[in-house]
């Protein structure tokens, strides 16, 4: 097996953690920088959860992790730049990598995805401060913010090839693109980090310039 | 924020309008906006020196804005963990909401590890960091061979191609400032969307009916009251209180809707209506109309509407309906002499609906804050009745007096078109006329009342005073407080005038941006102001010259954007930096970036002035 950036990462999370890392993406690793990336799985992966107006004419992907803390402080600003844009097409790329927990917020979200509440998961998990938070802390905070858990385990089970195969694509998606760490978005043409409220809405603003520059 | 304590709101929205009025509410700053973050390696760079006992110092060079976690560092020799060493470095403990309480390491950290014999085989380092406010990295894990203390380069990204069809956006330094506009405008888009944010729509209306009451007692509102009275003493000998009520409720209510209409067409028209409300002309007519209401409370005719009017209104011209709707009718009327006094509440909503287009709310707000200016007139409509004593010479003493304040206000509004020492003129005029009203120049009969006396004093004090101002004037003073200051520097041997730092005048974004671009690494002040702008003489000639003030400005590259002509090139530019007319400053950073919460619009004051430009330094 050829030493991908992928691998050391995760190897990485398995010794800061002691070897507890789950075993899931180490196993798929070789198989995830295999994935064929290309712009359009990037932009429109059918299995990616959306949210904002999914006919907006600006695409932000949001790649993101329930134990990053800058993607917790941006969440509600995030939030609230696509709730007053109202034509923002939203794309989530659950994409765990700060710790071995990660992988579970990016489970539990994406399961919630079977019931229509993604977005319910997401802000929930986003809202729990700290990063070293426990799968317990998560269920917690998920349960509270009115998620069907029995739903949620039911397909946790039966959904399980589905939601590890989304978290592949994913990761193969940020490793292709050279991410360095979560937050990172893509707005339009452009990528970018952690932003404040003007900076997003300047991003977006440039954005539109720039794609009604290429029409 | 409580959702169950109202109190706590209250209090909260009144320290955000109060907030808001110095300045628009911060938002989450983000120093590395726009910035791409570094690659792990050149984030945090590791090098590893042997020590002469045998053991390795791994040493990490953080690059600045970047920090680690001081929990995150794990040591291991082939498959056994090293005992955690001492780390050392400029440790700092964050205690943040959403981080919880870590320690973490800026600029170095530092870690000797006992290798035991060690020449041969690897250690495996693995730590963690963040870019602030920009992104954290996943975990890192290094090897650093034994025998060279090489330490191996991270493993290649596997970034494809499919990576170059996203771009850094673009740069937002100075010289090639932002693409959306000169200046990158500070967010919060004015008060009432930063109320909103935090509160709802309630709290919007709440803000505006408190700022209302607020402005109730500026001096614009006062002219009001004996409108109001007079509305109200036309109903005669039987005035209850409820009747006084439902009156001045009427009147309130109608003025409201005044500017209520006033929000909706800004709305509608999309133009300056506060270059309209500040134009010399509509000035002049305001100064006119004040004039008017003095000489009819002088007695020279009586203040009423037209009879045609009214019948038109009321329908029968008498009776109940009749003469609430007259009296509604006047306080529609009276909302435009209130127009001049409410340019920072006015400005904030204008804005909001400029941006928005959420004209409702707009309109609500401007809505209720003409009720809330209202609140002390339905009190004075509801109490005075009954509280003044019965008609008499004394009524006749006191529309004198509102008379006089009616000048006053007159001349108020005028001394900010006029040159000032003809301001300074009138008012000498004027405090010789009440000297003279009051029987200064009136011989005293031995045998008068303590109040002629009293009046005799207040008015040769005015007399005096009158003259004072006279003299000013001719020295060309133009301080009312301050009469003789020019006399007093000139006795003092000298002009104690300070040279004012100079404001270098634009009037296009492309002037603009080479004022800013030559200003380098300094901050910069955008006035925005005009010759018709009342509020902005004022600050030139009271908030500008002050010692305090040129010094604070010392540092910063002072630009002006001279608006007056109004030209299109210069409507662009301050739709781009969301001004909704002069006067406003704004601070902007050496990288063209707007100091959050800093923006001032209206009237400026010394105070605020000072805050704002202090905290643009703060920043720095």
């Amino acid at each position: 097996m050829t030493v991908t950036r992928r691998g050391a990462i995760l190897g990485g999370a398995l010794l800061a953690t002691g070897g507890g890392f789950a075993g899931l993406l180490f196993a798929g690793r070789a198989a995830a920088s295999e994935i064929e990336v290309t712009k359009e799985m990037i932009l429109n992966d059918p299995g990616a959860p959306v949210g904002g107006n999914p006919k907006g004419d600006v695409t932000i992907v949001n790649f993101t992790d329930y134990n990053c803390p800058y993607c917790k402080k941006v969440a509600p600003v995030l939030a609230r730049v696509i709730r007053e844009d109202g034509k923002i097409r939203h794309v989530y790329k659950d994409w765990p990598v700060i710790r071995p927990t990660s992988i579970d917020g990016a489970q539990l979200a994406i399961a919630a995805k079977y019931q229509g509440r993604y977005e319910m998961a997401h802000e929930a998990l986003m809202k729990v401060p700290g990063s070293g938070v426990t799968r317990e802390q998560m269920r917690a905070a998920l349960e509270t913010a009115g998620i069907d858990m029995r739903r949620l385990d039911s397909d946790l089970g039966a959904r399980n090839v589905d939601i590890d195969a989304l978290i592949k694509r994913n990761m193969a998606q940020g490793d292709a693109l050279g991410l360095t760490g979560t937050p990172s978005f893509l707005i339009g043409p452009f990528r970018a980090s952690a932003l404040d409220y003007q900076s997003f809405r300047q991003a977006i603003a440039d954005a539109r310039a720039k794609q009604a520059e290429a029409k | 924020m409580s959702q169950n304590n109202p109190w706590r709101r209250v209090v909260w929205a009144l320290l955000v309008m109060l907030g808001a009025l110095l300045a628009a509410p911060a938002g989450a700053r983000s120093p590395a906006a726009g910035t791409r973050p570094l690659p792990a390696d050149q984030a945090f760079r590791l090098s590893a020196t042997r020590l002469p006992d045998d053991s390795v110092r791994f040493a990490w060079t953080i690059a600045p804005g970047y920090y680690l976690y001081k929990d995150k560092f794990v040591f291991r020799r082939g498959a056994a963990g090293l005992p955690a060493p001492e780390l050392q470095g400029d440790g700092k403990t964050l205690d943040d909401p959403t981080f919880g309480v870590t320690t973490v390491f800026h600029n170095r950290a530092e870690a000797v590890v006992p290798v035991a014999g060690g020449k041969t085989g690897t250690v495996e380092v693995g730590y963690q960091g963040c870019q602030e406010n920009g992104i954290c990295y996943p975990p890192a894990v290094r090897q650093i061979d034994l025998a060279t203390l090489a330490v191996a380069a991270a493993p290649p990204q596997a970034t494809s191609s499919v990576a170059d069809a996203w771009s850094a956006p673009p740069a937002r330094a100075p010289a090639q400032a932002a693409p959306g506009g000169v200046i990158a405008v500070d967010d919060g888009g004015g008060m009432v969307s930063a109320l909103l944010n935090q509160g709802g729509a309630l709290v919007v209306l709440g803000s505006f009916m408190l700022f209302g009451v607020l402005l109730a007692f500026t001096p614009c509102v006062f002219p009001m009251y004996p409108i109001l009275a007079g509305a109200i003493a036309r109903q005669g000998e039987a005035v209850t209180a409820w009747r006084g009520f439902s009156l001045s409720l009427a009147y309130v209510v109608a003025m409201a809707a005044a500017f209520g209409l006033l929000g909706l067409a800004a709305a509608w028209s999309g133009q300056n209506l506060q270059m309209a409300l500040q134009s010399p002309l509509a000035i002049v007519a305001v100064s006119a109309l004040f004039l008017a209401l003095a000489l009819s409370m002088f007695g020279l005719f009586e203040l009423q509407l037209p009879a045609s009017w009214v019948n038109r209104v009321g329908g029968l011209g008498q009776g109940r309906r009749g003469s609430l709707a007259s009296a509604g009718l006047l306080g529609f009327t009276s909302a435009l002499i209130v127009g001049p006094c409410v340019t920072a509440p006015l400005a904030g909503a204008l804005i909001y609906i400029a941006q928005t287009g959420d004209v409702a709310l707009g309109a609500a707000a401007l809505f209720a804050l003409g009720l809330g200016k209202g609140v002390p007139l339905v009190v004075f409509g509801t109490l005075g009745p009954k509280a003044l004593p019965k008609a008499g010479p004394w009524m006749a003493r006191a529309r004198q007096g509102f008379g006089f304040i009616f000048i006053a206000t007159a001349i108020w509004m005028l001394s900010r078109i006029l040159a000032a020492e003809a301001g300074l003129a009138l008012w000498a005029a004027l405090a010789i006329g009440v000297a003279v009203w009051l029987g200064a120049f009136d011989a005293t009969r031995p045998d008068a009342g303590a109040g002629a006396r009293v009046a005799r004093a207040a008015g040769l004090v005015a007399a005096l005073y009158g003259v004072i101002l006279g003299v000013g004037a001719a020295t060309g003073a133009g301080d009312p407080l301050r009469p003789l200051a020019r006399l007093a520097a000139r006795g003092a041997g000298g002009s104690a005038l300070v040279q004012e730092r100079a404001f270098h005048t634009v009037d296009s974004e492309t002037a603009l941006r080479a004022r800013m671009a030559a200003a380098k690494d300094r901050p910069s002040l955008l006035y925005v102001t005009a010759d018709w702008c009342v509020a902005c003489s004022v600050i030139e000639r009271a908030v500008l010259p002050d010692l305090a003030v040129q010094s604070a400005l010392g540092q910063f590259n002072l630009i002006k954007l001279d608006v007056s002509d109004n030209a299109p090139a210069q409507q662009k530019l301050m739709k781009r930096l969301q001004v909704a007319g002069p006067p406003t400053m704004i601070f902007v950073s050496p990288e063209g970036r707007e100091a959050s919460g800093t923006r001032l619009v209206g009237d400026v004051t010394r105070a605020t002035l000072l805050a704002s430009a202090g905290k643009v330094e703060d920043a720095r």
